[in-house]
Formats: structure tokens, sequence, C-alpha cells
């Protein structure tokens, strides 16, 4: 068998990865032990020669530009791919330093070789059909129990570095969930653990690593702030058990706040799945950012973190849903933009600067010139008008728990009767739902109006893109994607829209300075930043203990600022059906609109949206 | 009439005479010593001097000199000398670029695009491991040999086997790396 490696090594070179040296060595092992150099690549002296070739083709695939050989993180960026141990390294280190940089390496090794080799193995068929089941020869071994669940909802990656963001997500929601159990954690990393079976030697260096119960002391992690200091969002939540509680560490187990709602369906809003499963924290991107610390007046570098996930939802009626329930917006939506739609380009002409000549005005500049007469100044350009919408909008949508109170009944006998200018959100409903339509929640409001908003952009054709946010800690502020910028507004995309569900605090600039930073790949000429909210930005451990309040604000403050200084424009739409919208006050007047009566907020949407873009 | 030797023409002088286009083919084939031969066709003075008959024979106008050889091909014993080399322009022609090469396969081995373009692509990766120069490189002709094989009911690993790794060379590891590379690669 030992004349199989060098032809290994030929192979190796034929599959675009020349000077491999293939050894044999008993510690050889695919799943386990440290991420190999690309230069290198050890076979077990047992396996057979397939399995041996097997490894190599593994291993041309690990050296493709999607690869973990080929992967580069840039230690300073806020990919959130860097631990908290990231002292004394260059600039742009590889996979398996980065890894090194979170507190429990050996986990976090085993779950990237894990979640990329799985994705090496999918991908192996189409670069080498002949060698299609071959990776059954040497599968994916079973994870401990504990590793196993928290991989279960984590989807497919497309490259390693996307591998790598679902593995470090998956460490932290370990880290997270076992804060208060580390023995737990300990154990799972006992290699006693471990089935002995699939262990052909585990190639982790013990000595390598610290033992993580030495380093792990609050590094990188965040425990809840369980002091009894719950206001009014958290009052609002009826699962709030603290962490503990949760017995069997299952994914399921976190503690997610439901809105206090009772199980029938808003009106309009029909949705045969009421309670949303847990989302899969596991699955997100991680991006890490920094925080305002007003009182010492500088950043908490990245202080952090945001885990971004696409929301998904099954229900496409929701869009055709809204456009039923909200015929006179939609119609004067459509109205409107018949007016403002620029059909035909106008021209700005005689300007002293632009981008064509303005011919006329250049012809009679020359005549003036040659019979004397010397007109002030020379203005023979023209310009087309800033009216093609170079525009990119994101709408910031916050979805905490607090999005989940009932709006005050209302006055529905009030309507008018003329069906233009009814409030616009009883009129289908009320003939639909009597007797007991059943009260609305903020959340359902701002749902519509974004929907509504989201249409208004589509038939403009403006890039928009919709966010949601919600969270608890700093160590997870979740995104939730609801509409890419990329993609179009279908009733797909608004399916997802109708899945945001109130959960969780506001950490609201965190997801600010995350949604600048979508907004930051954008190329449109203009941006605009819409957040949705009720003005009162809140999160387990926003601030010190006895400021949150005004650290959270600051920080708020802050960020949109940021927006303003990386040439987003932001705006604020407030939807404060209780007294307590606090970030008023620290934004100027013009970009600022409390909306009392949530009722109204489409239509103001509208003016916002018209305000905003004054190039229509 | 019969006991004096007579001069006669080969395909060379009757080009420069005529005004021809001489391909030579194979041009490091010939005896090193007989290549210079053509150095005083091949430069300015566009002259072949006749030795036996004395005549020094000026090139037709018309006249043109094609030479062909494979470069490094087997030793460097066999390379063209650089002073005749510095006297032509030279075309360079290496393997086909794969789609073309496919193509090519597919229309001369009788296969289809799918297969011509899997065999255009080992041949690619085969190609890979000539940097030792331990072969000839997998050319398109045992792309096509293998093709007409397949064509004709061959198990493709098989044919591949027979018409290409066979070509390789005897190098053990250089056809069981070669054996893989066919194995995966075939679906």
């Amino acid at each position: 068998m030992n004349a199989a490696v060098p032809s290994l090594a030929l192979l190796a070179q034929a599959l675009d990865v020349p000077g491999l040296a293939v050894t044999r060595s008993p510690r050889a092992h695919r799943w386990r032990g440290p991420i190999a150099s690309p230069d290198a690549l050890a076979v077990h002296p047992a396996w057979s020669h397939r399995v041996a070739r097997l490894q190599v083709l593994r291993h041309a695939l690990d050296c493709r530009p999607d690869g973990r050989h080929a992967l580069r993180v840039d230690r300073n960026s806020s990919s959130g791919l860097v631990g908290p141990f990231a002292r004394n390294l260059p600039p742009s280190i590889d996979a398996g330093r980065c890894i090194d940089t979170w507190p429990y390496p050996r986990v976090l090794r085993r779950l990237f070789l894990q979640i990329d080799g799985q994705r090496v193995d999918a991908g192996l068929p189409r670069s080498f059909p002949g060698a299609r089941n071959d990776p059954a020869l040497d599968p994916a071994p079973r994870l401990p129990a504990l590793l196993a669940q928290a991989l279960v909802d984590v989807p497919s990656p497309h490259d390693a570095v996307e591998a790598l963001h679902f593995a470090v997500g998956v460490h932290r929601a370990l880290i997270a969930r076992h804060a208060r159990r580390r023995r737990r954690l300990l154990a799972l990393l006992d290699p006693g653990l471990v089935p002995p079976l699939q262990v052909p030697g585990d190639a982790d260096s013990p000595a390598a690593h610290l033992h993580p119960g030495e380093r792990d002391d609050g590094a990188g992690m965040a425990m809840p702030a369980d002091d009894g200091r719950r206001s009014r969002k958290a009052s609002s939540r009826n699962t709030d058990q603290p962490p503990d509680a949760a017995d069997p560490p299952s994914t399921d187990a976190d503690p997610v706040e439901e809105a206090p709602a009772p199980d029938d369906p808003p009106p309009g809003v029909l949705r045969p799945i009421r309670k949303m499963p847990a989302p899969p924290v596991q699955a997100a991107r991680i991006a890490q950012h920094d925080e305002w610390d007003y009182r010492q007046r500088t950043y908490r570098r990245r202080w952090v973190t945001v885990h971004e996930q696409r929301l998904e939802s099954r229900d496409p009626g929701f869009l055709a849903d809204l456009r039923a329930r909200f015929p006179a917006v939609s119609r004067r939506i459509g109205r409107g933009l018949a007016r403002l739609r620029p059909d035909a380009p106008r021209r700005e002409r005689r300007l002293p600067d632009g981008e064509t000549i303005d011919l006329d005005a250049a012809v009679e500049a020359m005549v003036a010139r040659r019979t004397g007469r010397h007109d002030a100044a020379e203005r023979a350009y023209q310009s087309r008008p800033r009216h093609e919408r170079d525009l990119a909008i994101a709408l910031l949508v916050d979805m905490s728990g607090s999005t989940g109170h009932r709006l005050p009944e209302k006055r529905s006998s009030s309507m008018p009767v003329d069906a233009e200018d009814e409030p616009l959100w009883l009129t289908r409903p009320k003939a639909r739902w009597t007797p007991a339509a059943p009260q609305r929640r903020i959340i359902d409001v701002a749902r519509d109006a974004v929907g509504l908003l989201c249409d208004a952009m589509h038939a403009l054709g403006d890039r928009h893109a919709v966010f949601a946010f919600s969270g608890q800690g700093r160590e997870h502020v979740e995104f939730a994607i609801v509409k890419p910028f990329g993609e179009a507004w279908s009733a797909r995309t608004a399916a997802a829209l109708a899945a945001v569900q109130p959960r969780g605090y506001t950490r609201t600039g965190a997801a600010v300075r995350h949604a600048l930073a979508h907004l930051r790949t954008e190329r449109a000429r203009r941006k605009i930043l819409i957040v949705v909210s009720d003005g009162y930005p809140q999160d387990d451990d926003y601030g010190p203990r006895d400021d949150t309040l005004e650290y959270a604000l600051q920080d708020t403050a802050h960020a949109l600022r940021e927006a303003e200084r990386a040439g987003v424009s932001t705006f604020n739409i407030s939807i404060d059906s209780g007294d307590t919208d606090y970030l008023k006050r620290m934004c100027p007047r013009s970009h600022y609109w409390v909306v009392s009566d949530v009722e109204s907020l489409p239509e103001r949407m509208q003016s916002a949206y018209r305000l905003l873009a004054p190039g229509v | 009439m019969h006991d004096r030797t007579e001069w006669n023409d080969g395909p060379l002088t009757r080009a420069v005479r005529e005004g021809a286009i001489c391909y030579l083919d194979e041009i490091v084939e010939a005896r090193r010593d007989t290549t210079v031969v053509i150095h005083s066709l091949a430069d300015h003075r566009r002259v072949l001097p006749i030795e036996k008959t004395g005549e020094l024979l000026e090139a037709h106008p018309d006249f043109l000199l094609v030479i062909s050889y494979n470069p490094g091909y087997q030793t460097a014993l066999k390379d063209l000398k650089p002073s005749t080399r510095q006297r032509f322009v030279s075309l360079e022609f290496r393997y086909p670029p794969p789609e073309t090469e496919a193509t090519i396969v597919a229309h001369e081995g009788g296969v289809d695009a799918a297969f011509a373009s899997r065999l255009a692509e080992i041949a690619t990766r085969l190609r890979a491991l000539d940097e030792h120069g331990t072969s000839d490189g997998v050319s398109t002709r045992s792309l096509v040999y293998a093709a007409q094989l397949v064509a004709r009911g061959i198990e493709p690993r098989r044919a591949c086997a027979v018409a290409i790794v066979g070509a390789l060379g005897d190098d053990a590891d250089m056809q069981r790396a070669a054996t893989d590379v066919i194995d995966v690669m075939l679906p």
C-alpha cells in the first residue's frame, strides 16, 4: 500500500494541488483534529486506497477558492469571525488561527470540520462524479449529543467562510446556553464522552489549548443581568424563565418571547401557524458592531454581536390580503405614483454646469460673444435632473416584544363613509370580522404599513430592503432579513414580512449599525434608512445597570448620526401607543414622527416617502 | 551517358527554384549538420548553395519555407538550434483549449458533447502531471482514440485505460494517479 502515496501526490497535482505532501499517519482524520495546512495531507495506514483517494479529492476541494484553506479572515474586521483572543496575530489569519481566538477552540474546530466537511462532501459529486459514492466510506461521524443537537437547524453553507460563520454561531449559542452550567460544557469537551469507535486518534494536541475552564471567565459572553430590573417590555413577556431552568439543552429551549397574545389571529392577517418556532440562531451570519458609551465618550469596540438570518415563511397570501384590506391606500398609491413618476424626464437647461452642452444656449452665447454682447454668465449646459431614482431604502422594523402590545380599541363608529377617506384599517375587516374583531397589535400595524410602503417602492422601481430586529443581550441581537436589496418584492417576500413576530428586546443602536452596513454595500446615490420602532431602545445589558435608558438612547442617537455621516438619510417613525417615546428628544424633529394614532401610519409612511425622496 | 552522375533537384531545391512553399515537418529529426543548409536560405540572403553543382541558387520571390517540430520533445538533443530558430517567425500551437478540444473529440470520436468535455477535462488534468517531463502528455489524438473506442461500445474506463493511461509511459505511480483521475472524473 505504501506505493499509493506518491500516486496520491500525483493525483493531487492533477487536481490543481501541486506539491502536496501525502504522508501516512495513524492520527490522520478528516473530521477531527487540527485544520491541516494546504500543503500536507495525512492518510491513515489502514485506509483503503479508495478512502485515501477520497481524502485527496476532499483536499482538492478544500483548496479551491471557496474552500477552508483559501479562507482568510481580516483580524480587525467586524465580520464576527474573530474571537476575543486575537492579540499578537497578523492582520490576516487563516481558519485554524481564527478558531483559536475563541474560548473553546476544540469545540469550534470540531463544529467547523463537521459543517464544512459536509458541505464539501455534498459538492463532491459535482466535481468528481466518479467518486460520488466515496464519501459514504468515510462519512461525517456522529457528534456528541449536545453538539449534534446544536447543529440540527444549521443549513448547508455555500462556502467555507459561511461554514465558519455558522460554526461560530453555534459555538456562541452553546456558550450562551451553557454559561451557567460550565460543567456540562466541559463534559462536552471531554474526549471520554465521544464514542471511542470513531476516534482513530484525536490529533488535537491537548497542550495546544488552555483548558477551557481557565480562560472562559466571562470573556466574550454576557450573563443576562437578572436583577428584577424589568420594565414595561419585560413585564409583557410571559415565558420569562431564567436560562438555567430550561432542562435538556435543546435548540428549542431558548426562552423566546411570545407576545402576550391570545391565539386568535388578528383581522386579515390570517396565518395558520400562530406560534413561530424558535429562530434558528445557529444558522445566523454573525457580525460585530461597536457601541457608543456616552459616559466614557468612546466606543466599546465590537461590543455587540448581531445574528443575521433570512426570515422566511410559506404564507404567500399576505400580500394579496394586504392589498385587499387597503384598497383605498392601494389606489392612492397607484394614483400618487402616476403623478410622481417621471414619465418624461425633464431637462434642466441653461445651467452654469451640467452633464451635456445645451446647444441652444451655447449657440446663443457664441452669437452674443461674436456680436460683442457679453452676457453675464454663459449658462450653456443642461442636465437631466436627479430624477432618475437612484435610491436605496432600508426599512428597519422593531420587532421586540413590546410591539406585541394591543392597540386601544378604535372608535370605529366615527368612520367616515366615503371609502376614499376612511380610516384605512377598518374598512374591509369591519365587514369581514364583525362582530368581534380582535384587537390589533402594534406589530400588525407596522407590518401592514411596511408592506404598503414596499408596494409603493416596488412600483417606483426603487431598491429597497426590509429588516427587522430584536434580541436579548449584546451577544444576541437578532437581525432578520425580511427582504434583501437584491430581491424583488413579491408575494414570497411579503410572506416573510408576515412572519415577523414580536419577541425580545430593542437594541436599536446595533440594529441601525447593521442596517447601515447593508446600506453601505449599495451603490445608489441616495440612501435612506427608515426606522420603525416605539422609540424606546432597551435591552438586557444596554448600558450600566443604573443608567440603561440614557445609555441606550445615546447609543441609538449616535448610531443614527453615524448613518447620516455615512451619507444615509435617516428617518424615525415611532409608534407610540403608550407614552414612552424617549428617542424623539435625541433626534431632529424634521426626521422624526411620532405616530400616536397608529392607524394613520400607512398614510404617513407615504408622506414620509415623498418627503425623503423628493426627486420624484 | 550512364557512366556519370546526374543531379536531380530535390523537393527543397525545386521549391526554391520555382517559388513554392516548402514545409519541412519534424525538422529536429534531421541530422543536425544538414539543418544548417537552410540558414542562408532563411535569412536576408535567400540563396541556396548547391555544393555538388557549384550553383548558388537564388530563391524565387514566391518561395516560402515552413518548418515544424515539437519543442522539448523527448530530449534536449532533439531541439532546434537557436541559430536556426531565430531565422523564423514562430507560431506556437499548444493543446487546444478544453472547449475546442471537446468539440474535436466529439466530432472525430463520435461521442456526445458531455462525454467529450469530460475527456477534455481529464486530459487537462493529466497534462498538469507532465511537469516532470515523464511522458509526452495526453494528446488530443489519444482522446479521440478513447472516444472512438467508447463509440464502439467499450466501457469508458477501460477505453481510457488503454487509450490514455497506456500512452502515458510506464511509471507505476503515474499510471495509478492517471487511473484515479479518470475514475473520479468520469460519471
